[in-house]
């Protein structure tokens, strides 16, 4: 019997991203239907917020020195995973809102052009060659990858949007905080490290 | 080959617990002598603070909708791990934010004094079953001596040297970059969480 994962990124986490072809792993290794789903982490709700110049200065910040450590370690561990799986990760300047990118994802959805999408945003946006806050710029990324975007526009101004934030309700009641995080069976799981325990799940 | 493995812990935390017996096993599998350190968490930097009356009701505090979903997954996920790595540990959800200074200096003399393997099972396990309140010297001090110490001496210890001592670990921690338990330091690498045990194991064979 096929079952399904619930799995909610976000382009803005660099652990989303290192998780993006794990995940895509579970179609291909267990024929699980992946039902990828956009969550807008509130970073500053957890990791205070700041800001630094092109020589990673920082030039405006709230967070306190615990975050401070959190955050550094986070780059750190996020980089020594990516080294090994041959990917770019570069710290971002400030912190990036998603909600372009993720009304963008719903688009992209509509259009089946999913996951050339999903591959696309990711992985420019952590090379720093894509302002994922751009609207313009997130419909050349779907028109690249074989969307109409006549509607777009539309889409972002409306319905997208509250389609988001719909999803966003969803997702916490679930109980979803950070990502990646998979729903199977209804059993919530945090972070790419629980992805063996969702394996072992869709295998038994 | 000698590795160097240091593991910050704090008795506050259920993943430190759940990562206890897996440590064990390193040393026992690898023969080295694990460096434990208490890490006092300071909850209220990450996940808020919360006022709850004398019948545990919540009536207050800086806790965040977001740092809510956090603390109940987190539970719920350390029990989980503790099932799905075989371990038969009574977790329940703590009565308020407890800073477990208290118990990390207990940790400090039981090493000093050599008991630190009974003392270590026995804090995490009454703490977890809210049998031991890890802020109060008088229940430290009975921990002490039922894990084979010398109840005076520690009240001694945590009165003087104790504190001093204990800052300085915490002090050497925030340098090295530590801000959340079970981590580990392996060879002066810095890995933070209960999922890279199995990395660091695999170091260790290497």
């Amino acid at each position: 019997m096929t079952k399904t994962v619930i799995a909610y990124t976000d382009y803005k986490s660099p652990y989303a991203y290192l998780a993006k072809n794990a995940t895509y792993g579970l179609f291909d290794d267990f024929r699980a239907e992946i039902d990828w789903r956009p969550y807008s982490l509130d970073i500053p709700s957890y990791l205070g917020s700041a800001e630094v110049d092109a020589d990673g200065n920082v030039v405006s910040e709230s967070r306190n020195a615990h975050q401070w450590r959190r955050v550094k370690y986070s780059y750190m561990d996020c980089r020594r995973r990516a080294e090994r799986m041959g990917l770019v990760i570069r710290g971002p300047r400030r912190i990036f809102n998603s909600t372009v990118a993720h009304v963008g994802m719903l688009y992209a959805q509509r259009k089946r052009v999913f996951m050339d999408y999903h591959n696309a945003v990711f992985e420019r946006f952590w090379k720093r060659e894509l302002d994922i806050e751009d609207p313009q710029v997130i419909a050349n990324v779907l028109a690249e990858v074989g969307a109409d975007i006549t509607g777009f526009e539309a889409f972002l101004d409306g319905q997208g949007v509250a389609e988001l934030e719909h999803i966003m309700d969803d997702a916490h009641e679930l109980g979803v905080f950070g990502v990646p995080s998979f729903i199977v069976d209804g059993q919530l799981y945090w972070g790419a490290e629980n992805l063996p325990l969702v394996r072992e799940h869709l295998g038994g | 080959m000698a590795n160097s493995l240091i593991v910050y812990f704090d008795y506050k935390s259920p993943y430190a617990f759940v990562a206890k017996a897996p440590v064990y096993r390193l040393e026992q599998d690898f023969g080295i002598a694990v460096d434990w350190r208490p890490y006092s968490l300071h909850i209220p930097d990450f996940l808020g603070t919360v006022e709850v009356d004398e019948t545990g009701k919540v009536v207050g505090g800086t806790r965040n909708e977001h740092q809510w979903r956090r603390t109940r997954y987190l539970y719920m996920d350390a029990r989980r791990l503790a099932r799905d790595t075989g371990q038969d540990l009574m977790i329940k959800g703590p009565a308020r934010v407890f800073q477990s200074r208290t118990a990390h200096i207990g940790a400090l003399y039981a090493q000093q004094q050599g008991f630190f393997r009974p003392y270590h099972d026995l804090v995490f396990d009454r703490f977890w079953k809210r049998e031991l309140d890890i802020d109060d010297v008088d229940a430290v001090a009975a921990a002490v001596a039922e894990a084979g110490g010398d109840a005076d001496g520690f009240r001694a210890y945590c009165a003087g040297d104790g504190q001093r001592e204990h800052d300085a670990v915490i002090e050497q921690a925030n340098e090295i970059g530590i801000f959340g338990v079970p981590s580990f330091v392996l060879d002066g690498e810095l890995f933070w969480g209960n999922e890279h045990l199995p990395s660091v194991r695999a170091r260790l064979a290497a």
